[in-house]
């Protein structure tokens, strides 16, 4: 008499004695949400910035999409066509019709090529609508990209240039109001508005500098029993800087990165159960240049049938990427660490 | 005066933020018992408070032309339960376990084929593991809770059509690992390999 789906039902039938608590959950729950709802008055750019996927830029500077890009996020553009941005290492050799790569801002500019794709059209959801431009043109905009792709704040990038760049049109003056009629549809339509803030800087306070420079491409991940003794020698043997740290309040540290010199190691607590991060791992970190080459690299590799052992997939911490074992059995971790302190705040309360 | 849709309500509650709670109430214990369901009670309240956080936040992206939110936040809670793949299955083998040793619940002429249902859980999680995550995604929102294959899709942002076809595929794939004779025919469970 059972068929799958009993089968698959009976699997799960609430065992939970749910009378003493589920109320006090839910209340708990409740009471956090009326303060996010409290403070809904005020979003900050680190709100919008922290639940926001995919950006849509309408005019930019160009240090915009690069730190956007560089952070994880997807970001689209409208300047006579659709386009989507992508941050490369190396400039492409060859490239399709319509798209475009742009060089590193100068020498001290990390990130790499910017290359926007021509796309056919723009994403059905986008977040986030970025605009630099004059008042005159907000409403239109608000009307014409913020409503149709149902994005849930506008933010009105501020005037002013960061690198000193000559501004490319207009002043800075004319860009830092928000029309009062543009201002006014977005609140009706309960769409946020955040100004007076670049979202360049906005996204590096938010993400803070990625903690494994774009140049350590490869460095090595070390699994120790006691890892804050081990984070101690480093620093006062070898003279390595803490440069990051992930961990819980019982003392786990899920990751730690330390630099020496422009080289950069992992470490973390090793996990006896972990697969992947059990007693006396070590492994090697493939930091690709963005979520996009991690996907390519992961396509490339599945492709030859290399023994994946994690594929591709975000940790709540922020890195993206996956894991392989060699013909040896050595693991190997190609990702993007998009590390912030946000997540290792919200870490330690999940934990605790 | 009749009750407000929850479209009604998210649309006010643009304007008027502290409206949201009404969703909450609405849906905050149909969503905890699903986190519960996939990921155990200690880790519930985590998601729950996440979900209605981020729905809250995107309260303004809601397609007021749907009535209920309830597909919507199930989508949202997919999204994240997605990043959390790489412990479900260990939770749905816990459930296995779980299951065969409470035993089956004392029935009356049934227990036989309860027992044999009971023997086929730990099979029926590994199945589940062994499943595209999409496809499972699908067919748990289907058999746990119990959502229409309109909702599934709204849930998922896919077509009814690919609801459909990731549940036949699901349940075939699962009829064939587990054994069970196929089609409508299910009247024996479990053939003969011991």
């Amino acid at each position: 008499m059972s068929d799958e789906l009993d089968l698959v039902r009976s699997l799960y039938s609430d065992e939970t004695d749910w009378t003493s608590s589920e109320d006090a959950l839910l209340s708990r729950v409740r009471r956090g949400l009326m303060n996010t709802i409290g403070a809904a008055g005020a979003v900050t750019g680190e709100d919008v910035l922290r639940s926001a996927q995919t950006v849509l830029l309408i005019d930019w500077h160009p240090d915009v999409p690069r730190s956007l890009a560089a952070a994880g996020y997807d970001v689209y553009s409208v300047y006579q066509a659709a386009h989507r941005a992508e941050l490369v290492r190396v400039a492409p050799a060859e490239l399709e019709d319509g798209a475009e790569a742009l060089g590193p801002l100068g020498p001290s500019d990390n990130r790499g090529v910017l290359v926007w794709h021509r796309v056919d059209s723009l994403p059905d959801q986008i977040d986030v609508v970025c605009i630099y431009r004059p008042p005159a043109e907000q409403l239109g905009i608000v009307e014409h990209f913020v409503l149709p792709h149902r994005a849930w704040a506008l933010w009105v990038e501020e005037g002013g240039f960061a690198s000193g760049m000559t501004p490319p049109y207009r002043g800075p003056e004319q860009l830092l109001e928000v029309s009062e009629d543009a201002r006014a549809r977005c609140e009706e339509s309960g769409i946020a508005v955040v100004e007076g803030l670049s979202i360049a800087t906005a996204t590096r306070e938010v993400t803070r500098p990625t903690a494994l420079p774009v140049e350590a491409a490869i460095s090595p991940t070390l699994a120790y029993r006691n890892a804050h003794a081990a984070i101690r020698w480093l620093r006062t043997v070898l003279g390595f800087e803490l440069t990051a740290l992930f961990e819980d309040p019982n003392g786990t540290v899920h990751y730690a990165q330390l630099v020496w010199r422009g080289g950069t190691i992992n470490l973390h607590t090793e996990d006896e159960e972990g697969e992947l991060s059990g007693r006396g791992r070590t492994s090697i970190i493939l930091q690709a240049a963005t979520r996009a080459d991690v996907d390519h690299l992961f396509e490339k590799a599945n492709s030859t049938g290399a023994d994946i052992r994690r594929p591709v997939e975000e940790s709540f911490y922020g890195d993206y990427g996956f894991t392989l074992s060699d013909s040896e059995g050595h693991l190997w971790n190609v990702g993007v660490a998009w590390l912030d302190s946000d997540a290792a705040r919200s870490l330690r309360e999940r934990r605790t | 005066m009749a009750v407000r849709s929850d479209a009604e309500v998210m649309t006010a509650s643009t304007a008027d933020p502290a409206a949201f709670a009404a969703i909450f109430d609405r849906h905050g214990s149909a969503l905890l018992h699903y986190f519960s369901a996939r990921v155990g009670y200690g880790e519930a309240e985590g998601f729950l408070a996440e979900v209605f956080r981020i729905a809250f936040e995107r309260r303004a992206s809601f397609d007021s032309a749907v009535s209920s939110a309830l597909p919507w936040l199930y989508g949202i809670g997919a999204n994240l339960l997605a990043r959390h793949r790489r412990n479900e299955a260990r939770r749905l083998q816990a459930l296995a376990k779980l299951r065969t040793e409470s035993g089956p619940s004392p029935g009356e002429d049934e227990i036989i084929s309860a027992l044999d249902a009971a023997a086929l859980l730990p099979r029926v999680a590994q199945a589940l593991t062994e499943l595209p995550a999409a496809d499972r995604e699908t067919l748990l929102l289907y058999a746990w809770e119990r959502l229409g294959y309109e909702d599934i899709g709204r849930a998922l942002s896919i077509p009814v059509g690919t609801v459909r076809s990731r549940i036949n595929r699901a349940r075939s794939r699962l009829r064939e690992q587990l054994g069970l004779t196929g089609e409508e025919e299910h009247d024996d469970v479990g053939g003969g390999s011991a």
